[in-house]
């Protein structure tokens, strides 16, 4: 199964706090829906009105799909996607 | 020319490959600004001031609070209630009394960055609100500078280098301030000053020529998993702030 790495930034918001999960789905926008199923505490920082949030960065396997073609990128058993929201401390 | 007393100062670090006289002469020249002296950027202060940038101009408003100090190398348990501003100045002068050290006790504003980052060859962002850091960003991409990125959160660090022309901004990567960000955020200072060092070590590659900056691309380094990643990232073809991309600016 694909795997969605977690940064300390998203753990943060999760109830049950996870490096990474493994979910099912044949897209991007499968995971995400599936995680967010498992972990409905993000859903929030993920999407905004049903679609990414613009200022969520997602990589598949170390590239970056373009925003509007994200959700339905491909991945297949194996591939990573990081997700990078926004931070800002210093 | 550098003093003799300079290059026994910094001999160490002229010895480093592509450096010598001539990169500890850039240093000695070079105009960075810093976007607030917490726990990134009071280290980024430390390790440039060291290194010997000539001129180092310092943005951070209000006075030094207990809960600073597990994190702001550059503020000391008597200073507090005192001036931020002048403890970052004391600091910095006792470290390196060779170099000009200018504090502003004014934070990062659309108002103030033009003033701020007009006479600069490197920006360093390290202020904790999307506001501020959007100010920053956009005079530097007006003005053609470049502008080294390097937040942090928790265990999470990303650094990366913006340079007009050549890379996106800031707001390509992220367009929009999140609505969930607080102003008080989860950090030790090891982790602050970690991503310090190596936005710190961006700004003296910029300066000296040696190494390759991290343009296009954003490094992500997780502490609590020690796990590090080199990320593309680029240039939005929408972005109304960064200037197009062939188009040659100062320091470009």
């Amino acid at each position: 199964m694909p795997k969605i790495i977690l940064p300390a930034a998203l753990r943060g918001r999760m109830n049950n706090p996870q490096d990474e999960v493994e979910v099912a789905g044949a897209t991007v926008g499968d995971t995400l829906r599936a995680l967010t199923n498992d972990h409905p505490e993000l859903n929030d920082i993920l999407f905004t009105n049903d679609q990414l949030h613009p200022s969520l960065r997602v990589f598949v396997d170390d590239q970056s799909p373009l925003p509007d073609q994200c959700l339905a990128t491909a991945v297949k058993e194996g591939s990573e996607i990081v997700l990078l929201p926004p931070i800002a401390g210093g | 020319m550098l003093t003799d007393f300079e290059k026994e100062r910094y001999g160490w670090q002229m010895d480093v490959p592509g450096v010598g006289e001539a990169g500890q002469e850039k240093l000695k020249h070079a105009r960075v600004l810093i976007s607030r002296a917490g726990g990134v950027g009071g280290l980024v202060a430390f390790q440039l001031a060291a290194a010997g940038v000539g001129t180092l101009r310092i943005a951070h408003a209000g006075n030094l609070k207990p809960s600073d100090l597990n994190r702001q190398l550059l503020m000391t348990h008597g200073h507090l209630g005192r001036p931020r501003a002048e403890c970052i100045k004391q600091t910095l002068s006792d470290l390196n009394p060779l170099i000009e050290i200018d504090v502003i006790a004014e934070n990062m504003s659309a108002e103030n960055a033009p003033r701020l980052v007009g006479d600069v060859d490197v920006v360093i962002d390290c202020a904790p609100l999307f506001p501020e850091r959007f100010a920053m960003n956009d005079e530097a991409m007006r003005q053609g500078k470049p502008l080294i990125e390097c937040p942090m959160y928790d265990s999470d660090a990303y650094l990366t280098f913006f340079q007009p022309g050549r890379t996106g901004c800031l707001r390509c990567l992220h367009p929009e301030t999140p609505p969930e960000w607080k102003r008080r955020f989860p950090v030790f200072g090891a982790v602050s000053g970690t991503v310090a060092c190596m936005a710190a070590y961006e700004a003296i590659k910029y300066i000296t020529g040696i190494g390759t900056n991290l343009r296009n691309t954003l490094l992500h380094g997780d502490l609590a998993t020690m796990r590090f990643r080199r990320l593309p990232i680029e240039r939005r073809a929408d972005c109304p702030y960064c200037p197009p991309v062939n188009e040659r600016r100062s320091n470009a």
